[in-house]
């Protein structure tokens, strides 16, 4: 029993891969695909339920529940994902950084890691993107500026114990120079963790969007996002469920695909003794 | 590890410190940096777009001080906040701290009851998942955790009302008035922090389950009650107790929403309202609120660790 627990974290993600791809699909050629205007409303087709002209339904302003899903996927999974990128890149560059250099810039660099670490991201996130005006831009930065610790706390150790190895003690008395050092020893080491926490992280980034466009924060209306579609659908959840069911769904899907990949990138944990009873 | 209680208490206290710095400054200098008149802006949310005059506006700034030079009014604000005199709101004219103390309170038992009932769902759940790693009820665990941790838990709390409080009519609809109002907020709040405590508890439950000395005490013969306190609880829930920084971030992350969705008058709708009203003094306020909270539950978290954790206390290496 207990291998084949072990066994099953190694299994490639197929699910999770195949129901993202489709995900990925549908952002990038549904919108060309569909005739429906996301943008354009049309009160006399308000409010219609699922069903004829009408694949999911229409919202409250008459526009097209399937092609608003749909067109928001570009900009929420965008967003997210560019901010999973961008913070996997930064912390882990902060990681290396902090394990191959000594003395005090490491300190400063831990020092530096653990007080972003405690700082409320998506207050600062909402509070910046409010007063500093809304818009893609802003909601990027902030993501990126406030959630980059775990992965600089996850790589410092990693690659720590692979420059310490007999390989990168080679390397060094052969003279290499650090990014060379970095590059060929430490990075196979953070790689595949660091993509495991980024695909970890793309849900809870996702859902951060949304709760942003939620609030009315960011990203406003018309442009649809998958938040706002949320809070402008609350209203009316007992007579036209469909309008919260298509954007909630897709936040779901999204979410579920992602944390699967990562879970199945990670590596397996330890398994449990023989000695076990099962 | 290994730092005397001394440093650490030090080192939490002048993170808080830095954070609610950064937040003081962000707000500041987002604040300054908006284009437009913010005495015009700060008297049309007081009085009201229609009613503005010229004169209003100017008696305001005068009264704000927001016609100093700009390092002026940051200097004297910082040392303002340093010394806990958070001045009025620039909505009502009301001292900060009485728009925010009350709103604090229902924050806070929001929070914590959110915080126990998430504990309560999630412990059990985990624990006993993570004593058969692979079993059914661990596989099912993880599933389920794995569902609930996907959505987003705005939707969720909207469903929830729908059918609990509109189609059934169990529960109140929004408000805060009696205790069963906060029944939904807290059953959304704890949807939302259990998936990430189950996890951790499930992770702990088997590492310790697995271990050497659980090994060797069972093949003892020491009665599974007395194993499962004395060998298996401590080292199974310090990773718990190691989550409870992050689980208090995902509180603050997850309450705004709630907040805004059950129409709950707590810190969170406060922040909203005064973010949109550019009301600057509450909005520094709630931040320094936050920053100070979260250290709390750091340090709180740390030293609870350093009590369950001997090797913390003799500054040896950990695990």
């Amino acid at each position: 029993m207990s291998h084949r627990h072990g066994a099953a974290h190694r299994r490639f993600p197929w699910f999770g891969a195949g129901l993202a791809a489709l995900l990925a699909a549908t952002a990038l050629a549904g919108p060309a695909l569909l005739t429906a205007d996301p943008l354009e409303p049309d009160l006399m087709a308000a409010g219609l339920p699922p069903g004829g002209e009408w694949l999911l339904g229409t919202d409250p302003l008459g526009r097209s529940v399937l092609a608003r899903t749909v067109a928001a996927a570009r900009l929420s999974l965008g967003v997210a994902l560019a901010a999973s990128l961008a913070t996997a890149l930064l912390g882990t560059v902060v990681g290396l950084l902090t394990a191959s250099l000594g003395g005090m810039p490491r300190r400063l660099l831990r020092g530096l890691t653990e007080t972003v670490y405690a700082c409320p991201a998506l207050l600062l996130v909402l509070v910046a993107t409010e007063l500093l005006g809304g818009g893609v831009g802003t909601v990027l930065l902030g993501l990126v500026l406030t959630r980059w610790p775990p992965y600089a706390q996850l790589a410092e150790p990693l690659a720590r114990g692979a420059l310490a190895a007999p390989e990168a003690e080679a390397s060094l008395l052969l003279g290499f120079g650090r990014a060379y050092r970095l590059r060929r020893h430490a990075w196979p080491a953070i790689a595949r963790p660091v993509a495991s926490l980024a695909a970890l992280h793309l849900g809870g980034n996702l859902l951060t969007v949304s709760a942003l466009g939620f609030l009315g924060i960011g990203l406003l209306p018309p442009r649809p996002e998958w938040g706002a579609m949320i809070a402008e659908a609350l209203p009316y959840l007992q007579e036209a469920p469909h309008m919260l069911a298509a954007p909630a769904a897709a936040i779901f899907l999204a979410t579920w695909s992602a944390t699967l990949i990562g879970e199945g990138l990670a590596r397996a944990p330890a398994p449990a003794l023989p000695l076990e009873e099962t | 590890m290994g730092l005397s209680l001394a440093r650490l208490l030090a080192a939490r206290l002048a993170q808080a410190g830095l954070v609610a710095l950064v937040v003081a400054t962000l707000c500041f200098a987002a604040l300054q940096a908006l284009p437009g008149d913010l005495a015009l802006r700060v008297a049309a949310a007081r009085f009201g777009e229609d009613r503005v005059s010229a004169a209003m506006v100017e008696a305001l700034r005068a009264e704000a001080g927001l016609d100093r030079p700009v390092l002026l009014q940051y200097g004297a604000w910082l040392a303002d906040l340093a010394r806990g005199r958070f001045g009025r709101s620039l909505v009502t004219g009301q001292p900060v701290l009485a728009e925010v103390a009350p709103r604090l309170g229902l924050t806070l038992r929001v929070g914590a009851l959110g915080l126990l009932a998430a504990l309560l769902l999630a412990l059990p759940a985990g624990l006993a998942a993570g004593r058969r790693p692979g079993g059914w009820l661990d596989r099912g665990v993880a599933a389920l955790a794995a569902l609930l941790a996907s959505a987003p838990s705005f939707a969720l709390g909207g469903v929830l009302v729908v059918l609990l409080s509109v189609r059934l009519r169990w529960l109140p609809v929004a408000g805060d008035a009696t205790p069963w109002h906060l029944v939904l907020p807290v059953v959304t709040l704890a949807a939302a922090l259990a998936p990430g405590l189950a996890r951790v508890a499930r992770h702990g439950m088997a590492e310790a389950h697995g271990a050497y000395a659980t090994q060797f005490a069972r093949m003892r013969g020491v009665a599974p009650w007395r194993i499962g306190l004395r060998v298996v609880a401590r080292p199974a829930l310090v990773p718990v107790v190691a989550y409870l920084p992050v689980l208090a971030m995902q509180v603050t992350e997850g309450f705004i929403a709630i907040e805004m969705l059950f129409n709950l008058d707590g810190i969170g709708q406060l922040l909203i309202r005064s973010l949109m009203a550019r009301d600057l003094p509450v909005v520094a306020a709630l931040g320094l609120a936050f920053a100070l909270l979260l250290g709390a539950a750091t340090l709180l978290a740390e030293l609870s660790l350093r009590a369950m954790d001997p090797r913390l206390r003799a500054g040896g290496a950990t695990a």
